[in-house]
């Protein structure tokens, strides 16, 4: 069943079918909250929010976007409130899958560069680090960007690589030439 | 093509975003600088490895949509939102929103500049006005601005708390800061989870609507920057270029010796410009800090601070890289440590003031402080505002002026409660081209302007190649 026809169901009083959007979109959701808070458990608490406040606001979204763009948009407004709490705390280092298969020190090595993303990211203006996260780690176009931040093609260029050197800054010891990641 | 890596067209390159021809112009610029090409690995890095953190799996949360139906039940989904209905013009649902993007994303950049104009011309003509209504009837500035109005409907139809703060005065520097009319505006709630308050505030900001949610605030600076030949201005306008401040107002005076330029930044970003500005002049650095006698009754109204509160309008700044300093800044310059290169000028309070005259009005203007001096001793002996200078390039090391101090200060300032008008005390900081004796880790800039909100910044450009133009009388 579409977003859509769920909507309308929703909409119509069939409260319950809300429970299969949350379903079906809760993935991204938190995994793009948890790539922008840098916290598992700020991410949840977030993406309970962002999905309330979806439920809540049902009525005004005229699905002139999809409804995970809009969702997008309202789980990125709360990153930013949050972000503006509070700092955002680096996720604690977790075992590597890649320790379980491959040599030890690759796989610390990997867990390294993974932390010291997290941690770079962490950094960022929230307005630059929304923009990285989604072009980067979730492979969106620059145009689905715009749509879910709602601000211009061109901010979203010019956001993205002020992003992208801040990083490469911040990353230095895993940039060089020396000491590329494989 | 000229490129370095601060271009975002080095982005579009790595996302293959240019046409072809264009990224072989891109490609052949990055191949013939060995620099830029290494920047530009280092970004592909950079890029490689945030796809690599993002593959990373996210476990799904199991307890996830449980606790959001719990949250829910017995609640009906939203509700009529008059926002959506009256302001949503967004084209119609036949086109699909990749059309609709390319579309808007092909006609931003002039449906944009077109607006910002006309809302750019609205306003000026509304100062006017305004200015006009406040010479004659010294009325608030609560005015029939065209632009003001959607404004304010946006604001109220989004339920916000919002703090609209109108810089009405477009005097020169020397002139008592403008004031500022404020109007605040109290609603239910925000009804729309896909708008953020503080990015609409943003946005509003962007397009020269000066909108800012209640938990920011606007202030005025003015700053004067004097450039001696064509160099100073190349090494200006690169600062500026490289600053994160918009520049959106641009006039010419005196004959084209002054260009003022107005730039509109958060006020993290134009303390960070000030700040550059104050380093990269290095020994020719000149900061003047003055108390309008409006911002001294402001403070007195104010009570104690406790928290950084002098509002950026409350001061005046200027920057002077002038290559041919006054006379009196030459003995100072010619002295080898900054504590003793620094000299304090403060005109007499005027003779009827009530309030005790600060210690180095009894001196000639430009001697020197005794001993170490740093800004927030120079501030508590003039009674004016001690500015963030350069710390390194002045050779301090002593600490650095807090605001909260800076606050105690300014109340002391000649004039303050006398209830008469006054020249308020200056403070004039200037720095030698000798290394200093010692040096020592350069203490954090104090910061003068709060960390947060946005900040409205006028720089008058002199160029002193130009011939001032003559002043009745002269």
């Amino acid at each position: 069943m579409q977003d859509s026809e769920i909507i309308e169901r929703v909409l119509a009083g069939e409260h319950a079918a809300y429970a299969t959007l949350v379903e079906r979109h809760q993935p991204q959701i938190l995994r793009l909250l948890e790539r922008l808070v840098g916290c598992r458990e700020t991410a949840q608490d977030l993406a309970q929010e962002a999905f309330i406040a979806a439920f809540r606001g049902l009525k005004s979204f005229q699905q002139k976007s999809s409804f995970s763009t809009w969702l997008y948009r309202i789980a990125c407004n709360k990153a930013a409130s949050a972000s503006r709490r509070r700092r955002p705390v680096p996720l604690a280092p977790t075992a590597d899958p890649v320790a379980d298969t491959a040599d030890v020190s690759a796989g610390l090595e990997h867990a390294d560069r993974r932390q010291a993303v997290e941690q770079a990211l962490s950094q960022l203006d929230e307005r630059y680090r929304a923009v990285v996260v989604l072009a980067d780690m979730e492979d969106a176009t620059y145009e689905s960007i715009a749509g879910i931040l709602d601000i211009p093609v061109g901010t979203v260029r010019s956001r993205l690589h002020r992003a992208r050197t801040e990083l490469r800054e911040r990353l230095q010891p895993f940039v060089t030439a020396e000491s590329s990641p494989s | 093509m000229t490129l370095d890596i601060d271009s975002p067209t080095i982005s579009d390159w790595l996302d293959g975003r240019l046409p072809t021809d264009e990224a072989d112009a891109v490609a052949a610029a990055v191949r013939a600088t060995p620099k830029l090409e290494e920047a530009v690995a280092e970004l592909r890095r950079v890029k490689q490895l945030l796809v690599e953190a993002g593959d990373q799996p996210v476990e799904p949360s199991s307890s996830l949509v449980s606790a959001v139906m719990a949250a829910l039940e017995g609640q009906p989904p939203g509700h009529t939102d008059p926002f959506v209905d009256a302001a949503d013009t967004r084209p119609p649902h036949d086109e699909t929103d990749e059309q609709i993007r390319e579309k808007v994303g092909d006609e931003w950049q002039h449906v944009e500049r077109a607006r910002v104009d006309q809302e750019r011309a609205e306003a000026i003509e509304d100062e006017e006005a305004v200015r006009e209504a406040l010479r004659t009837e010294g009325k608030s500035a609560r005015s029939d601005r065209h632009w003001l109005k959607p404004a304010l409907s946006v604001a109220l139809a989004a339920g916000l708390v919002v703090a609209v703060l109108l810089n009405i005065g477009d005097q020169p520097p020397t002139d008592a800061l403008p004031e500022l009319a404020q109007q605040t505006l109290t609603a239910d709630s925000l009804e729309r989870p896909d708008i953020d308050p503080e990015a609409l505030a943003e946005r509003m900001i962007a397009r020269g609507i000066e909108l800012t949610t209640g938990r920011q605030s606007m202030g005025t600076l003015h700053m004067t920057v004097h450039l001696g030949d064509g160099e100073g201005r190349r090494q200006f306008e690169e600062l500026l270029a490289r600053s994160r401040v918009r520049l959106d107002r641009e006039e010419t005076m005196s004959g084209g010796r002054v260009e003022r330029i107005g730039c509109l930044g958060r006020a993290s970003e134009v303390d960070r410009l000030l700040e550059t500005l104050a380093v990269s002049t290095g020994s020719v650095v000149l900061e003047t800090g003055s108390l309008s006698r409006e911002a001294i009754d402001r403070l007195e109204r104010r009570g104690p601070v406790a928290e950084p509160m002098i509002a950026a309008a409350d001061v005046e700044v200027e920057i002077a890289t002038d290559p041919q300093p006054a006379p009196e800044m030459i003995a100072a310059a010619a002295r080898p440590v900054a504590p003793q290169a620094m000299r304090a000028a403060a005109p007499p309070p005027a003779a009827d003031s009530g309030a005790a005259a600060p210690e180095i009005a009894a001196t000639d203007a430009g001697s020197s402080l005794p001993g170490t001096a740093p800004p927030e001793a120079l501030a508590q002996q003039t009674g004016a505002l001690a500015l963030r200078t350069a710390p390194e390039a002045a050779g301090l090391s002593g600490a650095a002026a807090d605001t909260p101090k800076i606050a105690a200060n300014a109340r002391s300032a000649p004039g303050a409660g006398s209830g008469k008008p006054s020249m308020a005390a200056s403070v004039v900081m200037r720095t030698t081209d000798a290394p200093p004796e010692a040096v020592e880790p350069p203490p954090p800039p104090p910061q003068l302007i709060p960390p947060q909100g946005y900040v409205r910044l006028w720089i008058d450009i002199v160029d002193e190649t130009k011939p001032a133009a003559a002043t009745p009388g002269e």
